[in-house]
């Protein structure tokens, strides 16, 4: 059988007796990286809590690596899957260094310290995201791109073959935005299967390899950008109109929104 | 430098502080005493030996009122300082401290209680065990009414404990409306904060519950670093966040109860103490708590050393005296360029 890094089936959540997620099901592959888009509010960030096990569904199952989730325990769970979320407070003095050492914490017990081994895994993630000179430096007094890219390689030096992120450029500038979407590339193609929440159509459909597109709770489309970044489908899940052209430099499919659809 | 390194060297540098700090608030006071006349007395504590006449009044102030006192001083103080920096972490915010919680104001209301009823008089015990009853009490009520559907959100529980606290200190102004004027003295004495009636009964009554509650705390350290960035971010580590909180709350109204009960309302140790460490050495909270305890047990015990001498034989209260010594080198601290290392300090 094909191991799936992540299935879904049937998945659904309740809250204040409104469904937030509606009867999900899809099957992740391993070194792929999906990105999830919906309009605000759709259900991304809870879906994302719910496979990571931060919520518990109503009905429904998922499945990481093909073992049901709630057969792991925290520890050995997030030795598979790391989480970048979408606000981190770096604000109090610490180090990248030490921000990125705290991926180590599912490896380590309670009564030891970080060893050798430790910090050389935590300042290859630094390396792999470009850190290395701001080792040392703290935390809050670095750029926002800059913070984003820390708690990535927090969530790398987890080493885990899972990573899933939360909108990690939704605050960011163009430049830091192809940054983080270039390493997450990377990263699948070093065997990691990465899962974003994405709010720009355009930075989806250029580097993600499959899309899920949500809309209160129920997936409108599942799969290549090509296939489901369609017209019909962005009216249904977003209430606008848009314009779909192909690029000329990249060959990847250009979202021009035109206006909403009442 | 790594944590090992790290970790060691703030606490030697911490300890030497420490040790420096406890030998000259033993030495210094009405009467001055010499650190060799110290080490003979300590000599004779361990060999026997019979001390010459004036050596044992010396002796009976030395070990029957300044060690208790010096040793109290430092168990509140170090206790106090490793709850703020365990609060801070926690609500991520740098103003929190035990007092903003509202648990002092709870054990303060009921030790008020015991002073305005007379309890004081029946036993020298009634006071310290209802202040700290009191603060777990209040702790216990403040975080089940922040609880709502089994989640205890951290606004909640800090807005929770502001107004709770209030309420007590409402409750308090109006005893004291109704009190006679030799309890409002003594109500307001006891407010203010002091360690005046530390003896070893004191001592006894603090040490284990601050001594072992720290102990626990500090090896969540790591714990609190995680919950330090977000919540979410320690779920996703394997940290299950409702019990450390659980805990980290249970240790920590433990230890500010046990402070309260011997020593009043002492404020602004644990909201310095923490910042000023984590301005010198980061915020590693596994380096950072038990330098915390260390270093503001030696700072309170320094603080308790100027109140009892300044103006002697008078007292001035210690929770003047921390104020009056802390505000000045925090915002000297803030101000000095060296230090602006953040947004936070800035």
């Amino acid at each position: 059988m094909n191991k799936s890094a992540i299935t879904v089936k049937s998945l659904s959540f309740i809250r204040d007796s409104r469904k937030i997620i509606n009867n999900i099901s899809f099957s992740v592959s391993p070194g792929e990286l999906v990105g999830i888009i919906g309009p605000n509010g759709a259900g991304k960030s809870t879906l994302i809590k719910l496979i990571l096990g931060l919520l518990k569904q109503n009905s429904g199952e998922i499945y990481i690596e093909d073992i049901i989730l709630d057969k792991y325990s925290p520890k050995d769970l997030y030795k598979k899957i790391a989480f970048v979320p979408q606000e981190n407070n770096l604000d109090f003095p610490t180090t990248v260094l030490e921000t990125v050492l705290l991926g180590r914490i599912p490896h380590l017990s309670r009564f030891h310290l970080e060893n050798d081994d430790d910090y050389k895994i935590a300042e290859e993630a630094l390396a792999a995201t470009g850190l290395e000179i701001f080792s040392e430096r703290f935390s809050n007094q670095i750029s926002m791109g800059e913070k984003q890219l820390v708690t990535i390689a927090k969530a790398l030096a987890q080493e885990t073959k899972l990573i899933f992120l939360d909108e990690p450029t939704s605050s960011l500038d163009v430049s830091h935005t192809i940054q983080i979407m270039e390493i997450l590339k990377g990263l699948t193609i070093k065997g990691k299967t990465i899962i974003s929440a994405i709010h720009d159509l355009n930075t989806a459909s250029r580097y993600c390899d499959k899309i899920l597109i949500i809309n209160n709770g129920e997936i409108k489309g599942f799969g290549k950008a090509e296939e489901v970044l369609t017209r019909e489908i962005i009216q249904d899940a977003f209430s606008v109109d848009v314009n779909i052209q192909c690029s000329e430099h990249t060959g990847n499919i250009l979202i021009e929104p035109i206006n909403t659809k009442s | 430098m790594r944590i090992k390194e790290k970790l060691l060297l703030s606490i030697t540098l911490s300890f030497i502080f420490l040790i420096t700090a406890f030998l000259i608030s033993i030495s210094l006071g009405t009467v001055d005493v010499s650190v060799k006349e110290l080490f003979t007395i300590f000599k004779s504590l361990l060999t026997g030996d019979t001390l010459s006449e004036p050596r044992q009044n010396i002796n009976t102030i030395i070990l029957n009122i300044r060690l208790p006192r010096v040793i109290l001083a430092i168990l509140v103080g170090g206790g106090l300082s490793i709850v703020g920096a365990v609060m801070q972490s926690i609500f991520k915010n740098p103003m929190a401290e035990p007092g903003i919680l509202g648990w002092s104001s709870g054990g303060a209301f009921f030790a008020v209680i015991v002073i305005y009823t007379g309890l004081t008089y029946k036993s020298i015990l009634f006071l310290p065990l209802f202040a700290f009853l009191g603060t777990l009490l209040t702790a216990l009520i403040i975080y089940k009414v922040a609880t709502v559907k089994s989640e205890t959100p951290n606004t909640l529980l800090l807005l929770t404990g502001i107004a709770i606290g209030s309420l007590f200190v409402s409750l308090i102004s109006l005893i004291l409306i109704m009190s006679d004027v030799w309890s409002i003295r003594e109500i307001l004495f006891w407010l203010m904060g002091g360690l005046d009636a530390a003896g070893w009964q004191q001592v006894k009554l603090a040490a284990a519950p601050i001594i072992f509650g720290s102990i626990i705390i500090m090896f969540y350290g790591r714990d609190l670093n995680a919950l330090l960035i977000s919540e979410d971010t320690a779920s996703t580590l394997g940290i299950d966040v409702g019990k450390t909180k659980i805990w980290l709350f249970l240790f920590s109204s433990l230890i500010v109860g046990a402070s309260v009960s011997v020593s009043g309302v002492i404020g602004f140790v644990g909201l310095i103490i923490p910042h000023i460490l984590r301005l010198i050495i980061g915020s590693d909270n596994r380096i950072i708590l038990p330098v915390s305890f260390i270093a503001g047990g030696a700072f309170l015990a320094l603080a308790d050393l100027v109140a009892r001498t300044i103006i002697s034989p008078e007292e001035i209260r210690l929770g003047i005296i921390t104020s009056f010594i802390g505000v000045p080198f925090f915002i000297y601290l803030l101000r000095k360029n060296r230090f602006k290392i953040s947004g936070l300090y800035e």
